[in-house]
């Protein structure tokens, strides 16, 4: 029950039954994590992400943004709650720590990591080796690892935090008291889908280099459709043969998708079986599972169609029959 | 001539009107309007031109596009009997739909997207299937019989006028903002509306060809009623889909084809089921009971439940906006989908009413009040 919570919907969607889906929204609402919106941020389509209970987190004046491959991260930090973790990550974004270093672990529904900085492509210079330090674990009871948060990884010893953070991507209530919230992703939506689309090992760690190329603070007033941000940039090349290499059909059912197929399957073969049944209720049901096995595949799958076309095209010609097909969703029931 | 020869002549007869109510209204409400605005704003240079056009459609929103979705809700809860006769669609459509919108308002960068990109793909499908019902019915009402396979060619030929520009948009993979919401890309391949564009064309030409044959060879001349939808939704979708001015007002065309079915469906069933005397009387009583309702009902739809749930919730009333309006419409989807078989005949009978029929000249041929237009033939 708790893992569907942390994983999230992904998980959720591995799961062959309706009533599986719907106990995991139903357990998400009782869930004491209450999702607040985020504070509009001028001329963007800013994603809403959820961060506090109750009160809104009042964010810096100074955001940061992370500019990769398949586009551009902005972050807001929260200096009140975790005023030592935002001073060191500003300190190091500025000193250019974070350019060249890579998320090495994506676990959908759970969070996108990036690698300690001392891993990075282009070696640390001594000047900021030196800025790194540890940084004490700030906790707050108004601020949860709800999607979109940062929170600071740390060892296996608490105040042992330094460069590595993890984007939430899904809720971890568990990671609560235990790592420091500080700051929220709030633009860049689509390039987090990019980035946690590319292929991964068993170890989910990407088999692609997912570099941060650069990393610079800005602030709050900027206009940040002038700095030419992108959300969601194509992606080069060698990650699409990537991603296309990898999307084999055993990867593809072993994933999430395979069992939506077979909620699919047998929504379709319940329906088609039983609608000369009368009343009709069964078929109805059928249709129902195909209407929902039909929304999870889509979850699931736009991100990877997008970077391959034929599944695209399957899916949006499969909506289009399932378009069709609810169109003979009931009958009248006969009164008499 | 002989008595016998005489009585052998068959009497005048009085060919009804395939119209609900008349020629021109008629005309407008299933399709022509939107030709009369799309001619006009080309025309005029001002196709382009998004504002006014934003601001007048605008206007119109809550006293056309709002009821008609009302108007389905109304049809679908106002009696016990049609809730029984639909428990599906009336109790667990809007219980998942309930999920859905949870789960948007929940993981709004997950979950709302996807079920936002569901309902604008499902919107102009659900356009193409009332642009056929609607043609079908006038063909029925003039008693012109469309054959099987033209049909199908009608059907190929709409629903690809909706398939060519929605697959086109999807070509890129750059997000689509939707009231501040980032929606995905699909990423579709190119080949994919180039290949609706042919069939869309080639079932164009299938469909006028065979009946210009039939006009031609057979004198079975279609009526001019039956071609007024497909032309609109041709209209609508690909000359239109590329003005913005007149993109703005495509809903409202839409609601207005519903509106007036509805409506008049919504008069003759309430008048046969509470066995009221058709009188002008009642025409405008319902008329303004009925629309008052739908467009009350509209605004709690479209304004005040966004309102609430942007309350409870905490999210800006654009996201609330966007995510209870594509819960509220594909519900209207469904509804839609299951109440308006014309195969049925509890559906097919009323919607071959006239307006004469509830205003109370049933037979006569006359006129009321510049309504009411039969054409008397041989």
């Amino acid at each position: 029950m708790n893992k569907s919570r942390v994983e999230g919907l992904r998980v959720a969607s591995g799961s062959i039954s309706f009533t599986g889906f719907m106990s995991f929204l139903f357990l998400s609402i009782l869930s004491n994590t209450t999702t607040r919106a985020s504070s509009p941020e001028s001329q963007l389509a800013v994603a809403q992400l959820p961060v506090t209970r109750g009160a809104i987190a009042r964010s810096s004046t100074e955001r940061v943004v992370f500019h990769t491959q398949v586009g551009d991260l902005v972050f807001a930090l929260f200096p009140d709650s975790a005023p030592k973790t935002v001073a060191q990550f500003l300190k190091l974004v500025k000193a250019g720590v974070y350019n060249s270093t890579h998320f090495y672990r994506i676990e959908p529904g759970f969070i996108l990591q990036t690698a300690n900085a001392e891993d990075r492509l282009i070696p640390l210079t001594p000047v900021q080796k030196a800025l790194i330090e540890n940084i004490p674990d700030e906790f707050s009871t108004s601020l949860h690892h709800v999607p979109g948060v940062l929170s600071m990884a740390h060892g296996d010893t608490p105040n042992s935090g330094q460069t590595s953070f993890s984007i939430l991507l899904g809720n971890a209530p568990h990671l609560d008291g235990k790592y420091t919230v500080f700051g929220k992703l709030i633009f860049g939506q689509r390039t987090l889908a990019n980035l946690i689309s590319v292929p991964r090992d068993a170890e989910n760690l990407p088999k692609v280099n997912l570099q941060i190329q650069h990393a610079f603070g800005v602030d709050s007033g900027t206009n940040l459709l002038s700095l030419g941000l992108v959300d969601g940039a194509p992606m080069p090349p060698e990650m699409l043969a990537a991603i296309s290499a990898a999307m084999t059909l055993p990867v593809l059912w072993s994933g999430p998708l395979g069992p939506c197929l077979l909620l699919g399957i047998f929504g379709l073969a319940l329906f088609f079986l039983s609608s000369r049944i009368d009343p009709r209720s069964i078929a109805s049901l059928g249709l129902l599972a195909v209407l929902v096995a039909g929304f999870l595949i889509f979850v699931n799958a736009v991100p990877i169609a997008q970077h391959n076309r034929i599944l695209g095209g399957a899916l949006a010609l499969g909506w289009i029959g399932i378009f069709r097909l609810m169109g003979h969703f009931e009958s009248p029931r006969n009164l008499e | 001539m002989t008595p016998q020869s005489i009585l052998s002549i068959p009497p005048p007869t009085v060919r009804k009107s395939p119209y609900f109510i008349n020629g021109f209204v008629d005309f407008i409400c299933i399709g022509g309007a939107s030709i009369i605005v799309y001619l006009t704003l080309y025309l005029l240079g001002k196709d382009g031109e998004s504002a006014t056009a934003f601001s007048l459609s605008g206007a119109l929103v809550a006293i056309c596009n709002w009821p008609h979705f009302s108007a389905t809700s109304y049809r679908l809860y106002s009696s016990k009997d049609t809730i029984r006769q639909y428990p599906m669609t009336a109790i667990l459509i809007p219980i998942l739909l309930g999920f859905a919108l949870v789960g948007s308002f929940w993981y709004p960068t997950f979950i709302a997207p996807y079920f936002i990109k569901i309902f604008l793909l499902w919107s102009p499908y659900h356009y193409s299937g009332q642009s056929v019902g609607v043609t079908m019915l006038y063909a029925r009402r003039a008693g012109f019989k469309v054959e099987s396979w033209e049909r199908q060619a009608l059907v190929v030929f709409l629903f690809s006028t909706y398939l060519v520009p929605t697959f086109l948009s999807e070509t890129g993979l750059q997000a689509a903002p939707y009231y501040g919401i980032s929606l995905p890309g699909l990423g579709l391949p190119l080949w994919l509306p180039i290949l609706f564009r042919w069939m869309m064309y080639g079932a164009l030409v299938t469909f006028v060809a065979s009946l210009g044959w039939r006009a031609f060879a057979k004198r079975e001349i279609p009526p001019f009623a039956l071609w007024i939808p497909p032309a609109a939704q041709f209209i609508w979708f690909i000359p239109g889909g590329m003005s913005p001015a007149f993109n703005t007002f495509v809903p409202l065309f839409h609601s207005l084809q519903y509106l007036m079915i509805a409506w008049a469906m919504q008069l003759k069933e309430k008048l046969d089921r509470d066995g009221i005397q058709p009188s002008p009387r009642y025409v405008w009583g319902e008329t303004i009971r009925w629309g008052g309702i739908n467009i009350a009902g509209g605004a709690l739809l479209f304004y005040v439940f966004p309102l609430t749930a942007s309350w409870v919730t905490g999210r800006t009333f654009a996201f609330a906006t966007a995510a209870v309006i594509s819960a509220v419409q594909v519900h209207h989807f469904f509804v839609d989908g299951v109440i308006w078989r014309l195969k049925r005949k509890s559906v097919a009978s009323p919607l071959m009413m006239r307006l004469s029929d509830v205003m109370g000249d049933v037979g006569t041929g006359t006129r009321i009040s510049g309504f009411i237009e039969q054409v008397p033939t041989s």
